[in-house]
């Protein structure tokens, strides 16, 4: 770690706002799942045809997935010595992160603008 | 010589008794990862759901196999542990509960809580999933 803090401070604070945020969108994604996840395709494309639904399930989506890069992102930090190591981790954690939001973003716009 | 084997070893990791708060500490931690794999579970889900009706058919048969149960279960167990506890450490941010009594309490609320609240959703989940 460099003397710059800045960082450290910023990445402290976006993963309490985003714990926050969870709250209600957790509670509110596992209420919707509970009555889908059990049904077939269409079921899930019925419940994504609203646009409220689709909207919260995209917010839960970006601050779920940059809450869990910043969670992983800390265990790296943690626990992986080796400086090329770790910055080849951080790379690949985000990485990875980006491209399943990513996916799941298109699906959820997919499903929403579907027929 | 035989003294010398008598004395008690300091706290190694692996025959140490971790205390309640590092538990539940390295639990938090533990099932912070759980749930991020969870969530890109849950994006190969939607993915499959919107492109690949074969795959979402192969998803949909695996959660209702035992281990799919058992998976999505643990999921769950996992979201409301790390719910509860995160909750808590919110709460310690704002500088409150930091005594080591509050300590002692919240920790068996948090347990409590994360039990209550899983086994309360599961049942409400099963009743959706059937």
């Amino acid at each position: 770690m460099s003397g710059d803090n800045s960082h450290a401070a910023k990445h402290w604070l976006v993963t309490r706002f985003t714990s926050l945020a969870l709250i209600p969108l957790c509670l509110w994604l596992f209420y919707s799942l509970a009555g889908v996840a059990g049904g077939d395709q269409p079921l899930v494309q019925l419940w994504l045809k609203a646009p409220a639904h689709a909207g919260v399930l995209g917010l839960f989506l970006l601050v779920g997935f940059h809450h869990s890069a910043s969670g992983v992102q800390e265990v790296i930090e943690d626990y992986i010595s080796s400086e090329n190591v770790k910055k080849l981790a951080l790379a690949a954690n985000r990485l990875l992160h980006l491209a399943a939001f990513g996916a799941a973003l298109a699906a959820v716009l997919s499903l929403a603008l579907k027929g | 010589m035989a003294d010398t084997q008598k004395r008690p070893l300091s706290p190694h990791l692996q025959i140490y008794r971790l205390p309640l708060p590092a538990l539940l500490s390295i639990t938090h931690r533990m099932t912070g990862m759980a749930l991020s794999v969870g969530l890109f579970v849950l994006a190969a889900w939607l993915y499959a759901a919107a492109f690949s009706p074969k795959c979402f058919a192969k998803f949909h048969e695996l959660f209702n196999t035992g281990l799919g149960r058992f998976a999505l279960f643990g999921w769950m167990l996992a979201f409301f542990y790390h719910f509860c506890a995160g909750i808590r450490h919110l709460v310690w941010d704002t500088g409150t509960g930091l005594s080591k009594s509050a300590y002692r309490i919240s920790n068996w609320i948090v347990i409590f809580s994360a039990l209550l609240l899983t086994a309360g959703a599961w049942l409400y989940a099963r009743g959706g999933l059937q």
